[in-house]
C-alpha cells in the first residue's frame, strides 16, 4: 500500500505509510512477529468471507434482511417472560449517550462517576421495589438470576437440594436445572393446587421430608397469577432453607409486595419490563436483591456509596472480596461484565415514570388484562381457567380455537398472538380443547382490543 | 446528588393517557399481595434528562479518547451498528412468536454463526451467551455433559496461573475442580508441569491465546498433542481474538471449545460493564451438547432447534442479546475478509509500537514480540516512593483511560504491571502523545512524585477511598436515610 492511496477501511485509521513507520520503530517486519505463530501457518488463502460492505450497502443488505419479518405490532397478547410497554424517548436517548455506552466496567472511579453513581440509583431503585436491603448493579437475565440464587443458597445452607414451584416460568426452570446438575443439587418440583398456585400442602411435605438450601416461587408465576408469597414465607421459615422470590415481569413491582415483608431472603427477576426493548430476547436485565447479612455471598457488583480525598461524595465499586478477579475459583460467581447499560436503562425509565406513574402503569395493566379476559369470554370461545386467583397482566384461557386458527385469524391484527399452552400444563376445560396464556399491557389500546375481539368472534 | 434527593413531590415526567386507578388494584389485587406505596423520585423531564446527560460527562468512553485497558480491547464502536440494532423490525419482536413471522433475525443470527465459524475454525456456535465468563460456562458445561458421558473420572481442569479470573471460576461452577498450571521463562505453559499435571483425571485445559500477556503460545502444538493424546479437551477463551483474525484460527490449533467476546473484538460497545454477548464455538463431536435452541437453516427456512440430544439444557430465559449480535454482525459484514485481517495486523503492529515507544521507561518482562497488547513494568519507581497506581491516576490528568493495572497476577508479574492494549482503531499521533505523556510522568515521578501521589487533580473527584466505602457500607438510598 503506498500512503498516497485512501485508506480502505474507515474503522482503522493508520495509513499504510504510518505502518511502515511504525514497522521500523519496532525494528521488525508484520511477518517477523508473526512468525511467533511457531511453525502454525497462517490460514490458507485467507477467511472464506465475503468482502466487506459498505455503510449505504450495509443499510440496504440489513433493510432487506429485515423486511423477511413479518409486519409491526402494536401490542402483544404474548408474554411468558417478555413484555412489551410504551418505551418514553427520554429513555433510550438518556441511555445511548456515548459517554455511557462507549465505558468499560468502572473500574477507575475517578473518571467514572457517571456509570457508578447510575448503578447506585438502579440498586436504590431495585431495593425499593423489591423492598431488600441490597441490591447489585444486574445480572445478564431473569433465568440466570434465578439460576445464581439457587447457588448461593446453596453456598449459604449446604443442603444438596432445593425446591422450585412447577409454576415458574419453564425456562427458567431449565436454566436452574443446567447451573445445578454438574454441581450435584437435586431439584424437586413442588405442585400446583387446583387454582394455579403452589400446593402449600405439598410444599410442607417436601419441606419436611427432606434438608433443602432453597425454594423458589414465582409471582405473578408462570399462568399469570399473584401467588400468597407471604403465606409461603412462612412455611418456608418454619424450616431451614432461603425463601427466594421471583418475578418475570417488573411491571408488577409496581402494586405487588416482595422482600423482607413475605419473608424473602433473595428477589430476583427480569427487569426488561423497565424501558427495554424485546429486541427478540436480548439483551434484558437480570435483578438481584438480597439481605444484608448475605453480603459475602451474593454474586455480582455492587456500587457503593464513598469519599475522595478531599471529603466529597464519591462512588465505587465495593465489596469486591467476593469477585473472580480476586477470589478466582473460590468467588461466589464467575459473572465479570454484567447488564450495566440495561441497569441505567431502567433507572432512567424508573425516574422518567416516577412513584406515581410506575404504580399507574401497574393497575392499567391490571385494568387492560380484565378488559381483555371479559372480551374473550363474551365471544363464547373462551374461559378463564383458575377463575377464583387473582392476577396480574396474564391468565390463562381455554378456548375452542386451535392455535394455527387462531394465527390466522390474528394475521390481519398488529398483535403478537399469545402463547398457545402444551397440553396437561392447566385442567382441561369440557368443550375447549386448546388453553392460551394471554398478556395485555398499557399498549393494548382499545382500537386494537376491538380489532383483536373482531377477529375472535 | 443523586435523583432520589433532586425529589419534589407533585414533580413528574410521566406521560401516559391514563392516572393510577386505585379500584383496580383493590378490585384485583388481593390485599395480602398489595404493597405500600414505593418512594421513588419525583422529577420533571427536563431535570431527569440533566440529571444524566451529567452523569454521562462524568464517565470516560472510547469515545471521548484514548481508552488502552489491556484485555478489554475498547476499539471504536460504529455507529452504524448502533443504528442497525435499533430497528424496530428487530427491537420490537417477542422472542416466543413463531420462527416464520422472525425469519429476518433468525438469517442474521445464522449468518453471524457462519461467520464466527469461518473466522474461528469450529462446526458449530450457540449465540446464547451472554457476556464472557456465560460463555465460559456454557463451554464448561459441555466439557462436563462430554465427560460424564464418556470419561467420568475426569473431574479436575488445568488452568495457567496468567489466566483470567474468570477461567477458575467458571471452572468451578461448571463442576470441576481447578488446577494450576505454572508458567515459564517466556510467559507460555510450562511444559514440564503440564506434563506432569496431565493425567487421566483432567478433562480439559483452559487456554488464552495469545495470553494475558499479549504473547502467542508457542508450545499450543505440543499443548494440544499432549493433551488429546492423553484424552483432555482444549478449551479456548477468546477474548483476545483480536490478534489473530484471518491469521490463524483457534480450531486449526486444535481447541475443542471456544468463546468470543463480541464486546471486544466486534466493536459491540461494553456499555459501562455489559451487556455483551460470548457465542460459544465446538467441533462437530459436541455439537449435541450445546445449550438449546440453536439457530439452523434447514431448507432455507430458518428455525430455532430444541431436539439436541445430550444438550446441556438452557443458558438463559431466552436465545442470548439479539440487539448485541445484531451489532457484531453488522461490523464483520462491513469489516469483510480483508478487513479482519486488517484489524488484526494494525492492533499487533499498534502493541508492538507502543511497547517500542515505551520499553525505555517501562521495560517488558519478556523482550518478544507482543501481539495484540503489551504487557510492562512499573516496579522500577517504587524508589521514588511512587507506585504504578499512582502513575495510572497521573495519566487521568493528561487525559488519558489508565492501561489494565496490577493484572496479569503472577511471577514474575506479581507486581507493579501495566497491560496496554491500543487497538487497531487508533492513529500514529493518539499512541505517540500518550506515550509521550507516561514519558513525562516517568521524569515527573523522579522530579515531583507529589504531583503523582496526589494525582488525579482535574477529575470530577479526586481518589476514591475504597476502605470507605466497605466500612461505611451505603449501597441504596435507603442506606443513606438510615445513616
Ligand atoms: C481474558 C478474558 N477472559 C474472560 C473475560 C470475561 O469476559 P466478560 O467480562 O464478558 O464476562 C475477560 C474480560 O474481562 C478477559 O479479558
Amino acid at each position: 500500500m503506498q500512503s498516497t492511496e485512501r485508506n480502505r477501511f474507515s474503522f482503522i485509521p493508520a495509513t499504510g505509510g504510518e505502518q511502515q513507520a511504525m514497522l521500523q520503530k519496532i525494528g521488525l517486519q508484520f511477518d517477523d512477529i508473526v512468525k511467533c505463530f511457531a511453525g502454525n501457518s497462517c490460514v490458507e488463502g485467507g477467511l472464506q468471507l465475503p468482502d466487506g460492505l459498505t455503510e449505504d450497502q450495509m443499510v440496504e443488505y440489513w433493510d432487506t434482511m429485515m423486511s423477511r419479518n413479518s409486519g409491526p405490532r402494536k401490542a402483544s397478547l404474548l408474554g411468558a417472560g417478555a413484555y412489551m410497554h410504551f418505551i418514553p424517548a427520554v429513555v433510550p436517548h438518556l441511555a445511548s449517550l456515548p459517554g455511557f455506552v462507549t465505558a468499560y466496567t468502572p473500574y477507575q472511579p475517578e473518571i467514572s462517576q457517571g456509570t457508578l453513581q447510575s448503578l447506585f440509583e438502579f440498586q436504590s431503585f431495585m431495593v425499593e421495589l423489591t423492598d431488600m436491603e441490597l441490591a447489585n448493579c444486574s445480572m445478564y437475565d431473569g433465568a440466570s438470576s434465578t439460576a445464581e440464587a439457587m447457588l448461593m443458597a446453596h453456598r449459604v445452607k449446604k443442603a444438596d437440594r432445593v425446591l422450585v414451584a412447577a409454576t415458574v416460568n419453564p425456562n427458567y426452570l431449565a436454566t436452574v436445572r443446567t447451573y445445578l446438575k454438574p454441581r450435584g443439587i437435586a431439584v424437586d418440583v413442588v405442585r400446583m393446587d387446583g387454582d394455579g398456585r403452589v400446593s402449600m400442602e405439598d410444599l410442607e411435605l417436601k419441606l419436611s421430608a427432606s434438608a433443602c438450601s432453597a425454594v423458589l416461587v414465582q409471582s405473578p408465576n408462570y399462568l399469570g397469577i399473584i401467588e400468597d408469597l407471604g403465606a409461603i414465607g412462612t412455611a418456608v421459615h418454619g424450616h431451614d432453607a432461603l425463601f427466594v422470590e421471583s418475578f418475570t415481569e417488573a411491571m408488577a413491582l409496581g402494586l405487588l409486595k416482595y422482600g423482607v415483608g413475605t419473608g424473602a431472603d433473595v428477589v430476583i427477576g427480569e427487569g426488561q419490563s423497565l424501558g427495554l426493548s424485546m429486541s427478540f430476547g436480548g439483551p434484558h436485565l437480570g435483578v438481584f436483591a438480597t439481605l444484608k447479612k448475605y453480603n459475602r455471598e451474593f454474586p455480582g457488583r455492587i456500587v457503593g456509596e464513598s469519599i475522595d480525598t478531599k471529603g466529597r461524595q464519591a462512588f465505587v465499586m465495593t465489596l469486591r472480596a467476593r469477585e473472580q478477579d480476586i477470589r478466582r475459583e473460590k468467588a461466589t460467581s464467575n459473572i465479570c461484565s454484567n447488564h450495566a447499560l440495561n441497569a441505567l436503562t431502567a433507572a432512567v425509565y424508573l425516574g422518567s415514570v416516577g412513584e406515581s406513574g410506575f404504580r399507574a402503569l401497574a393497575c392499567e395493566n391490571v385494568a387492560k388484562l380484565q378488559k381483555l379476559v371479559s372480551g374473550l369470554e363474551a365471544t363464547g370461545h373462551f374461559t378463564r381457567v383458575f377463575k377464583q386467583s387473582p392476577v396480574f397482566n396474564e391468565a390463562v384461557l381455554a378456548s375452542s380455537i386451535a392455535p394455527e386458527d387462531m394465527r390466522s385469524r390474528l394475521a390481519g391484527v398488529p398483535v403478537f398472538p399469545p402463547l398457545a399452552l402444551a397440553g396437561g400444563v392447566v385442567p382441561e376445560v369440557q368443550g375447549m380443547p386448546h388453553t392460551y396464556l394471554v398478556c395485555a399491557t398499557e399498549m393494548l389500546k382499545d382500537s386494537i382490543l376491538g380489532q383483536v375481539l373482531g377477529a375472535l368472534s | 446528588m443523586t435523583l432520589f434527593e433532586k425529589s419534589v413531590a407533585g414533580r413528574s415526567a410521566f406521560s401516559f393517557g391514563f392516572e393510577e386507578d386505585r379500584a383496580v388494584a383493590e378490585r384485583y389485587v388481593p390485599e395480602f399481595a398489595r404493597a405500600a406505596v414505593k418512594p421513588l423520585p419525583q422529577v420533571a423531564e427536563l431535570d431527569l434528562v440533566r440529571h444524566f446527560t451529567n452523569l454521562a460527562t462524568m464517565n470516560y468512553g472510547v469515545d471521548t479518547g484514548f481508552y488502552p485497558l489491556g484485555s478489554c480491547t475498547m476499539k471504536y464502536n460504529p455507529k452504524i451498528n448502533e443504528r442497525m440494532a435499533a430497528d424496530p423490525r428487530l427491537t420490537v419482536r417477542h422472542p416466543l412468536d413463531n420462527a416464520t413471522d422472525n425469519q429476518g433475525i433468525l438469517q442474521m443470527e445464522f449468518e453471524l454463526k457462519e461467520c464466527l465459524q469461518e473466522i474461528t475454525g469450529m462446526d458449530d456456535f450457540t449465540l446464547q451467551p451472554a457476556c464472557g465468563a456465560h460463555g465460559e460456562l456454557a463451554g464448561m458445561l459441555i466439557i462436563h455433559a462430554y465427560m460424564r458421558d464418556h470419561d467420568a473420572k475426569r473431574t479436575k481442569v488445568l488452568i495457567p496461573d496468567s489466566a483470567h479470573g474468570t477461567n477458575p471460576a467458571s471452572a468451578t461452577m461448571a463442576g470441576f475442580q481447578v488446577v494450576t498450571v505454572p508458567s515459564n521463562e517466556r510467559g507460555g505453559v510450562d511444559m514440564d508441569a503440564l506434563d506432569k499435571l496431565m493425567d487421566d483425571t483432567v478433562a480439559a485445559i483452559m487456554l488464552t491465546n495469545p495470553n494475558t500477556v499479549g504473547l502467542f503460545e508457542e508450545n499450543i502444538t505440543q499443548i494440544a498433542e499432549l493433551v488429546h493424546a492423553r484424552g483432555g479437551l482444549l478449551y479456548y477463551d477468546g477474548a483476545n481474538l483480536n490478534a489473530l483474525m484471518g491469521l490463524i484460527r483457534p480450531g486449526d490449533l486444535g481447541f475443542d471449545v471456544v468463546h468470543l467476546n463480541l464486546h471486544k473484538t466486534f466493536s459491540t460497545p461494553h456499555g459501562g460493564g455489559g451487556p455483551g454477548a460470548a457465542p460459544v464455538g465446538v467441533k462437530k463431536f459436541l455439537a449435541d451438547y450445546l445449550p438449546i435452541p440453536v439457530v439452523v437453516c434447514r431448507d432455507g427456512q430458518y428455525a430455532l432447534d430444541e431436539n439436541r440430544p445430550h444438550t446441556i439444557g438452557r443458558m438463559s430465559g431466552f436465545y442470548g442479546n439479539t440487539a448485541v449480535l445484531a451489532r457484531a454482525y453488522v461490523y464483520i459484514k462491513m469489516m469483510g475478509r480483508d478487513g479482519l485481517l486488517a484489524t488484526s495486523r494494525a492492533a499487533v503492529i499498534n502493541a508492538n509500537y507502543v511497547k517500542a515507544l515505551l520499553s525505555p521507561y517501562f521495560p517488558p518482562a519478556y523482550d518478544r514480540p507482543v501481539m495484540h497488547e503489551t504487557v510492562l513494568s512499573a516496579k522500577g519507581y517504587d524508589k521514588y516512593g511512587v507506585t504504578l497506581l499512582d502513575i495510572a491516576k497521573r495519566l487521568m490528568d493528561y487525559g488519558y483511560h489508565p492501561p489494565t493495572i496490577y493484572f496479569p497476577h503472577f511471577p514474575p508479574y506479581a507486581e507493579e504491571v501495566m497491560m496496554v492494549e491500543p487497538t487497531e482503531s487508533e492513529s500514529k499521533e493518539t499512541m505517540d502523545s500518550f506515550c509521550d505523556a507516561l514519558i513525562k510522568i516517568s521524569q515527573e515521578a523522579k522530579e515531583n512524585p507529589d504531583l503523582l501521589l496526589s494525582a488525579p487533580h482535574d477529575t470530577v473527584v479526586t481518589r476514591v477511598n475504597e476502605t470507605y466505602a466497605a466500612r461505611h457500607l451505603v449501597t441504596s438510598h435507603r442506606d443513606k436515610k438510615g445513616t
